[in-house]
Parts: structure tokens; sequence; C-alpha cells
């Protein structure tokens, strides 16, 4: 009956592992190059792409295979199934091409008219081409626009004639260089390339579509590790694409790490305050006990509780009074009346401060008496004792504390539903434009993008083998905080153990 | 002894000050919290009340017949007897302008546009609009026009009820004594463009004098008489359906929307019925009684902007009601034989007669009351009352249901399934690791538990809703043949396996009880490829189809077994610590004793150390219920989030916690939606404060006992 017993401390350490093995299995092969299979179907049709999935079919004995077909200006899905016993033949043609685009998914096919080489040295050309277009169309005229915009409204307060000329001249110049940026769109759109598909017709892609291109087939195992590493590093460095069914997590990973910092910020000193105050100043007592009750308490309310007060309170209340103040001439439109990185990393400062001051009252209490007692004796004053004796005595619990609310932060969604998440952020809350910590806008989240591309997205095949990596950046991210913690911990309580008494 | 230096007094001080207001306003923060939500929670339940009351002379010799009132209050336009229609500010009575119909103007009815009348044989439709001045947003002015007018075949009408009406095409009722004459003109759109005119006529005879008639939106006609007999009509005149209303029935109206008919009576009885698709087909009901007034009712005004209305008698007393709570939410004396017009906004009230008199109202949240909270209320269109949560709905005229039950009876499913998924896994997982594992594994299996509890709910989430409901869709039976078989496989091969894998009679055990999860893996994996097996002996091979039949539920791919496994990942590691840290408090005197006894180790562990840690145990569930309860990503990702009122294992269901998360984005501020929500939210925080306190004071207690 004993093994009864054991049986469920095994099921409890299978969840964990199965957790783990599934969002990797699911999540690392997405970077390794699959080969491009040709599948030429007993009607006579052909088809060709990657194959993700080999299911069974339940109630037959036969399988069907899950294939990648991409161009999905030409198919209306990027994936199809296939009945393994309607292929007659498949092959895996050696100069296969995948080419990944900004648009309408992956394009499977044969170069027709241009060879790899050649489609390379052209990517290699656009490339630069592209990321001038790209730096007009979102940094430079973007940045014109929000100045003018805001020189009008300040014209519309004032009457200055200096600041109507002002605003003349930059719109003189987004005009010059809206006419450079199309003449520039113009030249790269002009090159073509045409990419024959595997029923035979031929189409003509533009070049400054094309991001990448490969053919899988002909790939070593060296060549195909170093897209391996390169696609992973992609993944976490670059945009999304197609309503974040391609591309990478930045924005989301950025906006997730910002948040924490932001957060952290917040929480740490005025949880290392409040818990000094209740364990060092505050007098003991019916109310400090209550109010110890109510902070423990705190920690276990549902974190949509602290959501819905991030809304009411710090948005419509305090946002909505300081738009009134600060940014009337922008109202109806509002700019700290809505959620934004501001307003969320605030609410989760309030969710994890009760953690962080459980954590760091545990590291206080565990200081001994005697060291306050020590240092007293030697002539040291109240705050001389906490600063000096206490307080990096009591640093693992409070670090503890920190790196527990860290990680809740990196995984914790619901509150940031309410309180300025969303699923596509046009620029990043903090970057290279004026005043660079932009606290009023609105931002991407690791745990919010796996929810949303997950169940929102109109596209959820071609969106799952994403969710899956996304998720796994994800537990990374958070493992590694805990294990960082753990280390700290087992560190900083090593090194006090020698120094003590 | 040197003195010490004023520089380190100022620091302390300052120290002193810091950490004194610092906490003080951490403190205040979590106690603004919980202020501020019942401060945007305590509107729902204010009462209704006058603010303000004024009259203004009106006009003795020339009545007026009908009034419409702005959106906002500040402007009356007031259509009279002779015909002279007035646009005045309501507060100060000044005259705006004014226009000049034809009168005299005998009976009114509303249609879309606005109001039409009739005068000596004629119908007169109307269009009122008011306009707001585009700089300040106030109401500055208004237009009347005459949009079209038509004969009609009867002398003397006494009501008109109006389906359509346009320039060139109409829908409409007359009656005049016991007849009503229905008039149809529609413009058949032929092939070729130009359309043919084609105008229906019907007539219907009743035993007795018209009382009030009205269109319903299925397109009949609904005619009450003076015994309170109501008639269903269809276009063509033939009768469909008939219904007894008070008698006698004094006024007849319609609620926003159409579906709701209001009935008064001259022994001040109101009546709300609405029609039902029931067994016997479809048929008028009466939903609502409402709190009577004390003389016969002489008029109703309704809002259109919600179910409220204006009802008065004929001694002058005026109520304002709201029909779905079935409260009168005011009660005010007026001037008899007066008549009133509710304001669009519904904070004004307008007796338009001599004197003109105004009730400025505050009346905020009308649809929101403890009934229709929590208890059956009764819907337009419903054949029975239910507890239905539906906040918003396709139109304007949507009737908002905002019965807690469903999501009190969501999140109470969620957490029952939880609680089942976690609280065995948990508890025998705990009792396991602290008796019967050596203390050398317990740093190994520690951090794996730790981890669970650190993982992001978002990832069990998504993968329970897309990755496991799919699978599970397909296995289930095969999954539920091997929860049977599994414990029973793995007890008979530890049986077989005790003497070489397990030395026997040892006392606790290391890294070889880990060698059970293969053979749990293998055969879990057994029974699942076993489920089309299952399938097809036992459920006719589709076991889907099978649940639909027997239980009349149809199988949802995210249903609460689903949720109720993936909730174990977040509350199994709270449980699993707790009564991890509950055993451990048992003194090891108490164990060794029981074991010294001869008492087996299982034995010991079951009969003596759950026994004795068994309150703390109880709080570890308390506290994991807590966060079950709250728990909102999961439920968002791998439940329905359909508010249904069903316990069954095989659908899904709405927590609070969920709701909140879908409904307080879109709800906008101050409204009823919104604050309802804050209820809810309210309600979660004092829930799991009372169980986290509750649990800890029993741990405590417990602590104490076994005297630590």
């Amino acid at each position: 009956m004993t093994y009864l017993l054991a049986t469920g401390l095994m099921v409890i350490l299978l969840m964990v592992l199965g957790v783990f093995a599934i969002v990797i299995f699911n999540g690392i092969p997405n970077f390794w190059p699959k080969p491009i299979e040709r599948f030429d179907l007993s009607n006579g049709t052909s088809l060709m792409g990657e194959v993700h999935e080999r299911k069974q079919v339940f109630e037959k004995d036969t399988h069907q295979l899950r294939v990648k077909i991409g161009n999905r200006e030409v198919n209306s899905q990027d994936f199809t199934w296939i009945d393994e016993d309607t292929i007659r033949k498949t092959t895996r043609p050696e100069d296969a091409v995948l080419l990944e685009r900004l648009e309408w998914g992956n394009a499977y096919g044969y170069l027709e008219g241009i060879s790899f080489a050649d489609l390379k040295r052209g990517m290699r050309e656009m490339h630069k081409e592209r990321s001038t277009i790209e730096h007009y169309e979102r940094e430079k005229l973007v940045e014109l626009n929000d100045t003018i915009a805001e020189l009008n409204r300040k014209i519309g307060r004032s009457d200055d004639p200096k600041l109507k000329e002002r605003v003349a001249s930059l719109q003189k110049q987004y005009d010059t260089d809206l006419a450079t940026l199309e003449d520039m769109r113009k030249t790269a759109f002009a090159r073509h390339v045409s990419l024959k598909l595997s029923d035979g017709q031929t189409r003509e892609l533009r070049l400054f579509d094309i991001l990448h291109a490969y053919q899988p087939n002909s790939m070593g195992f060296f060549s195909k590790t170093g897209l391996f590493f390169s696609r992973g590093f992609a993944f976490m460095f670059t945009n999304p694409r197609e309503s974040n069914t391609e591309g990478g997590v930045f924005p989301a990973l950025y906006g997730t790490v910002l948040l924490v910092f932001l957060m952290s910020i917040l929480v740490f000193p005025f949880g290392v305050i409040a818990s000094v105050y209740l364990h060092e100043y505050a007098r003991e007592g019916i109310i400090l006990r209550l109010i110890r009750i109510t902070i423990f308490n705190l920690a276990g309310v549902p974190s949509i509780v602290f959501g819905v007060f991030g809304l009411g309170f710090f948005i419509y209340t305090v946002g909505g009074t300081l738009d009134t103040f600060f940014f009337a001439d922008r109202l109806p439109t509002p700019t700290l009346g809505t959620g934004g990185i501001l307003w969320a990393s605030m609410t989760l400062a309030v969710l994890t401060l009760p953690v962080v001051i459980v954590a760091s009252l545990e590291g206080l209490q565990a200081v001994p008496e005697m060291y306050r007692e020590g240092a007293f004796a030697l002539g040291a004053t109240k705050w001389e004792v906490i600063r000096d004796v206490v307080i990096p005595n009591a640093m693992p619990g409070m670090l503890t504390g920190l790196i527990l609310a860290i990680s809740r932060a990196a995984g914790e969604v619901a509150p940031l539903m309410l309180t300025g998440v969303v699923k596509s952020a046009p620029s990043l809350p903090l970057d290279l434009t004026a005043p660079f910590l932009h606290l009023d806008r609105k931002f991407m989240h690791l745990g919010f993008h796996i929810y949303d591309v997950g169940f929102q997205s109109p596209n959820v095949e071609a969106a799952r083998p994403m969710v899956f990596t996304t998720t796994l950046l994800l537990l990374m991210v958070v493992f590694a905080l805990n294990l960082v913690a753990i280390i700290i911990r087992n560190r900083l309580r090593k090194k006090f153990m020698r120094s003590g008494v | 002894m040197g003195s010490i230096s004023k520089k380190r007094i100022f620091r302390n001080l300052t120290a002193h000050g810091v950490f004194t207001v610092g906490g003080i306003s951490v403190i205040l923060i979590i106690l603004l919290m919980l202020g501020f939500l019942f401060k945007e929670v305590f509107p729902l339940f204010e009462q209704a009340k006058v603010e303000k009351t004024w009259t203004v002379p009106g006009n003795d010799d020339d009545p007026a017949v009908h009034c419409l009132i702005s959106e906002d209050g500040s402007l009356l336009l007031v259509l009279f007897q002779s015909g002279l229609v007035t646009l005045t500010d309501s507060k100060s009575g000044d005259l705006r302008s004014e226009w000049s119909l034809p009168g005299p103007v005998e009976t009114v009815a509303y249609h879309d546009h606005g109001l039409a009348y009739t005068s000596a044989n004629r119908l007169y439709g109307l269009s009122f609009t008011f306009s707001r001045d585009p700089d300040s947003g106030m109401e500055s002015g208004g237009d009347v026009r005459i949009l079209t007018s038509l004969d009609l075949p009867m002398e003397s009408v006494s009501t008109v009820a109006i389906s359509s009406l346009s320039s060139d095409t109409y829908t409409l009722a007359v009656s005049s004594g016991r007849q009503v004459q229905i008039l149809n003109r529609k413009v058949k759109q032929s092939l070729f463009g130009s359309g043919e005119v084609v105008e229906d006529h019907a007539s219907i005879d009743l035993p007795e004098p018209v009382v009030g008639m009205l269109f319903y939106p299925d397109d009949t006609l609904i005619v009450g008489t003076v015994s309170g007999m109501l008639g269903q009509y269809e276009l063509t005149g033939s009768p469909r359906s008939a219904f007894q209303g008070p008698n006698p029935l004094t006024v007849m109206g319609q609620l926003i929307g159409g579906r709701g008919i209001c009935l008064g009576g001259s022994d001040g009885s109101i009546q709300v019925w609405s029609q039902a698709s029931t067994d016997e087909g479809r048929k008028f009901i009466k939903i609502h009684d409402l709190p009577s007034m004390k003389a016969s009712i002489a008029g109703f005004s309704f809002s259109n902007r919600d179910r409220s209305f204006v009802a008065w008698d004929s001694k002058g007393n005026l109520g304002l009601y709201y029909s779905t709570t079935e409260q009168r939410k005011l009660l005010m004396e007026g001037t008899p034989g007066n008549q009133y017009t509710l304001n669009p906004k519904g904070n004004l009230i307008a007796g338009y007669l001599n004197p003109r008199i105004f009730y400025s109202i505050e009346n905020p949240h009308p649809e929101v009351s403890l009934k229709t909270l929590f208890g059956k209320v009764w819907y337009e269109g419903y054949d029975s009352p239910q507890y239905v949560w539906q906040s918003t709905g396709g139109s304007n005229d949507f009737e908002s249901k905002f019965s807690l039950i469903p999501l009190i009876l969501g999140t109470l499913k969620g957490t029952l399934y939880a609680m089942i998924f976690a609280l065995p896994l948990a508890l025998t997982g705990a009792l396991f690791m602290n008796q019967f594992l050596h203390p050398d594994m317990h740093r190994y299996i520690k951090p794996v538990v730790e981890i669970m509890a650190g993982l992001p709910s978002v990832i069990i989430g998504f993968l329970a809703g897309l990755w496991l409901a799919p699978l599970l869709e397909q296995i289930l039976p095969g999954v539920l043949l091997g929860l049977l078989v599994v414990p029973l496989a793995t007890v008979s091969f530890t049986l077989l396996a005790d003497r070489w894998i397990f030395r026997t009679g040892q006392d606790t055990f290391k890294w070889e009880i880990l060698t059970l999860i293969p053979v749990m893996v293998v055969i879990f994996w057994i029974c699942v490829k076993a489920s089309p097996m299952i399938d097809h002996l036992l459920f006719q091979g589709d076991f889907r189809q099978y649940i639909f039949e027997t239980l009349h539920t149809p199988y949802d791919q995210r249903n609460a077994i689903v949720v109720g496994f993936a909730m174990g990942f977040a509350v199994i590691p709270i449980i699993f610590s707790l009564a991890e840290d509950a055993f451990s408090f048992v003194p090891r005197e108490i164990v060794a004793g029981s074991l010294a006894l001869g008492l087996s180790r299982y034995q010991t562990a079951t009969g003596v150390v759950l026994k004795a840690a068994r309150s703390g145990v109880f709080s570890a569930a308390m506290i994991g219920l807590g966060r079950a309860v709250g728990e909102t990503m999961i439920v968002l990702m791998a439940t329905g989030n359909t508010p249904v009122l069903s316990m069954s294992p095989f659908n899904g269901f709405r927590t609070f916690s969920a709701n909140i998360a879908v409904e307080l984005p879109e709800a906008p501020v101050g409204g009823s939606p919104y604050r309802i929500l804050f209820l809810t939210a309210l309600l979660l925080l004092l829930f799991t404060l009372v169980i986290n306190s509750v649990a800890d004071l029993i741990r405590q207690s417990m602590k104490k006992r076994m005297g630590q």
C-alpha cells in the first residue's frame, strides 16, 4: 500500500517532467530546418512542403501527414493534411528552395532564371535598401509626424507665428522625405524573382519581400546547425510578422524584461522599507498583528483583483486626473488615462509587494538578536544597526523575495490584460526617441503573447509552433530566475554562516 | 567617552522618519485597495432619489397633447392640441422656437423617426430632432418637420399604432370605437427598375371598445380592449393568439425593444407581458407583476435607453419603475390630471400640462438589485425565470442579464474539479515524501515541486487548451481506464519486483522508487492505445456521441476535466508544501513511539501522522482552494468560457476571475457592468482573505498543539 502513496508522488514528478518534455519537444525542433518533400498524389496533383506532424487516424489504420505548403497567396491555408495512402511518390528535390517572406508566409518551389548564389547576392543588396526604407517608415517619418502634431497642438493653444513657420518647414521636409521614400520603394519593388511551384505554375515574387532563402535538401549537418542557431537567435531578437504568426518575439521579450525591471525598482525599496518598519520600528500590538495578517493574506489574493484595482484606481482615477492636468489638449484621447507600462508595472508592484514583504520579514527574523544587541552595545544608532548589521544579514531573504516577485511578474498575465498589454505594439516603451522612456506606451509581454497567439490568432495552425517556442523561452526565463534565486540564497547563507558566531 | 556626532543623530532621525512614512504608506496602499473596491461597488445599491423639482407655468387654453424631452433634459418640445409646437428651455420656460402644424391634434403615436398624430381623417408623420452646439456640446435647438401625411379611412380615430412610416410606404393601424383597420402600403421592386405600389387593407371588429394597440417586433398587431382582453393579429387581420390582462384595462405601452408589453388597469395594477416559445408554441406570458399604484393607471412614458418607465394614475401620483427588477424606484405625488414624459437619459421627468412640473432624478444602475444579481429573473422572451449571465448583446435595446449565479457555480465547479485532482495527488505525495522517502532525496524532490509552483499559469493553460484538450477528445476512454489500471498495475509490479529492486523490509526509499515511473508510463501508454478498442466495445464507436445521447449534454473539447487537471499544476505545489510542513510538525517522538510499538511505516503514516496533522492538512487544502478560486489564465484558455449552469465534467464553465478578465476591458467606466465586475472582484478578495485567515489560524493552533 505504500506504493499507492508512491504513485502519487511519481505522478507529480511525471507532470513536471511532462510539461518540460512537451514544451521542449514541440518548441525546439521548429528551428531545425526540415527537408522539403515533394508529394506526387494518386490524383495527379503534386504538393511541396515541410512535414510537421504524422498523426494516426484513430478510426482507420492509416496515417495522415500535416504538411506546411505555405504560398498563402495561392493556397488558402498554410497547412494541409495528406492521407498517406493517397501518396504515389515522395521525393526530396535537391534544388527545392524555401523563401521566408514578409507577407503570405513561406514560399516553396524551384528558382527559375536565377541561380541560388545570385539570389543570395541580390538579397544582400536588398537587405541594405530594406533597412533604409524601414528606417524612413518607422523612425524618420513617424518622428516628424509626431513633432508636427505636437506643434499643432501648441499652436492650438497659443498663436505663435514662429511655431507656424516651424511647422511649415517641417511639413516641407516631411513631404520631401516622403517623396524619397516613394522613390526608394519603387526601385526596390521593381526587382523580381521567378519561382516555379510544385504544380507547375510560375510566380513572380518581389525580391524586397524575401527575407531568407535556403535549400534545406542540399544543406549539410553543419550548415543546418548554423541555421538552427541563427533561427533561434532571430526568434529572440527580431520583430513579429503576419499578426504574430511569423518572425520573432523580440518586442514581447523586451517588454517583459522592461516590465520586470520597472516593477523591481518600485517593489524592492518599498518592500524593504515596509518590512524593516514592521519588524524594527513598529510597536507590538493588536494593530500590528492585524497588519501582518492582512499582508500575509494578500499574498494569496488572486492576481486579477490587483488588475481590477490597477485599472480602476491607477488608470481611470489617477491617470484620468493626470490627463486633465497635463495632457488636456490631447483629450478625449487618453494619454495616462489608459493602460501603459507605467500602470502595469505599478499594478504588478502592488501585487508582489506582500510576497516581498513576507520574504523580507523572514530574512529579518533570521538575523539573530545578538547581532543587533552587539552593535547597540558598541554605540551604534538604530539606523546604523539597521544599515550595517540587520539589512546585510537579511539580504538573502530579501533577495529571495525579490526574485520570487520577478518570476511572478514574468509569468503573470491576467492583471496585465487589464492594464496595458497589447497584442502588437507599434513601438517600444524604451527606445531612442526622446524622452526615451515612454511610460504611457502600451507594451508586449511573453506571457500575453502565448495567450494571444495561441487563442486569438487568425491562423492557429501556423501559429502553434511559434507559441510552443515562446512558451519554451518563457519557461527558460522563469527557470533561470528561480535558479539564480536559489544560488544567491545558498551563497549568501553560506557566507553569513561562515562569518557567524 | 566621546559624544555622538550631530550628523549621526540627524541620519538616525531621518531614517526613522523614512521608514515610518514608507511603512505606513505601504499599509495605506493595501487599505486603499480594499477601500477603492468598496467605493466602486457601493453605487450599485444606492436608492433612486429626486434631486430637484420645479414648476414652470403652462398654457391653460391650449392643452398640451404630447411632449418630448431632449437627451440631457435641457429642452422641451411640446405638441399642443391646436397643432402648435413649441421648443422651450426646461429650466426657465423661455421659448426658443415654435412651429405651426395642422390641428386639432386628436391621437398621438410613435414611429421610428419620431411622433405621428391624427387630425381630421389625416395622419401626419413628424420628425423631431434636437441639435447640439458643435463647440460647447450643449443642446441648443430643435427642428420639427412633417415627413409624410396620408388620408385615413376613418372618422374620429381613437387610437393609432405605427409599425413603419415613410414617405411612400407604411404599415399602421387605426381604431375607432370597436373597429380596427390595418393599412399597409409597400412598393414592390420589380427586376426592371420602377416599383409597383401595393396597398393592403384589413379590418377587425371587436366586441368591445379598443383601449390601445401596438405592433410587436414579429410584425403582428396587439389590440387591447376595455375588458383587458388582448388579441394578437397578423397584418391580414387574422387572429393568432389572445391573452387576458388586467380587467378593466386602461393603458397599454411597449418597453424599449418592443418585446415587453406594459398593461395598466383601473385598479392600479401594472403587468408586463412578453412572448416566449413554450412547448405549446409561441404564446404571451405575464413575466412581471409590478407594485401597483393607488388609483387607476392613467398613462405610461417609456425610456428609450433601458427598461425604465414612468406610470401615473388618475390621482396624479407618479411612479418610476424598472421592468426587469420588478421594482418601483420612486413614488411621487404629482398634480392630478397631468401627463408625464421621461427623458432618454432617465434623469428628468416632465409633467407637461398646466402647470409644468419637473422632477430631476438620480437613478444610477436601475437594472441592478439583489434579486437580479442572485435570484431567478424572468427575462423577455424566456418561458420561465432563469439565472442568466449575459451582460451585452447585439443591439442597444438588449436586456442585460446580470445574474451572478452562473458565475458562482462556475467558480465552484472549477474549484471542485481542481481539488478532485489535486488533493489526492498532493496529499499522497506529501505523505510519501515525508514518511517514506529518505531525507537525502528531499534535496532533489523538493526543487521539482518548487519548479511546479513557479510554472506560469499561462503556459499551463496553453498546454491544457491547445495540446491536452484535443488529445483527450480522442483518447478519453483510454485515460479513464488508465486511471484505474495504473495504480493497480503498479502495486502488482511492486509486489513482484519487491525482492530485486526494493530491498524488502527497508525503511525508506531512495532512487529505486523512481523505477516506478517507467512502469507507470508504459502501462498508461498501453491503456491509451487501447482507447479505440474501448470506444468500440462500450461506446458504439464514439464515446462523445454516447455521452450526448445518455447525458443529453454535448462533449466540449475544452471541459471541466481538462481544467481540473490543469489547475492541479497550480494547486498541487501549494497543498504539497503546506501538507508536508504539517507532517513535519508532528513530533518525532510520536512517530518513533508508534514504530516502537510495532506498527509498520504505512500504519504509522496513515494512522498516526496523518491523523495528528489533519488540521494542518485541512488548512493546506483550504489555501489550495483559495488559489484555485482565483486562477484566471488556466480557466480562460482551457474552458469554453461559457457561463453555463451545469456541473457536468464534459462542458465548460465561466469563473469570476475569467469573467473579469474578459469583460472589464470592454465595460464603460461607471456603468452597471463595470460596477458589477468590481463587485465580483470584491467578492473574490473577501473570500480569499477569509479562507486564508481561517486556514492560517488553524495552522497556528495546530502548531501550538504539537508543542512548537
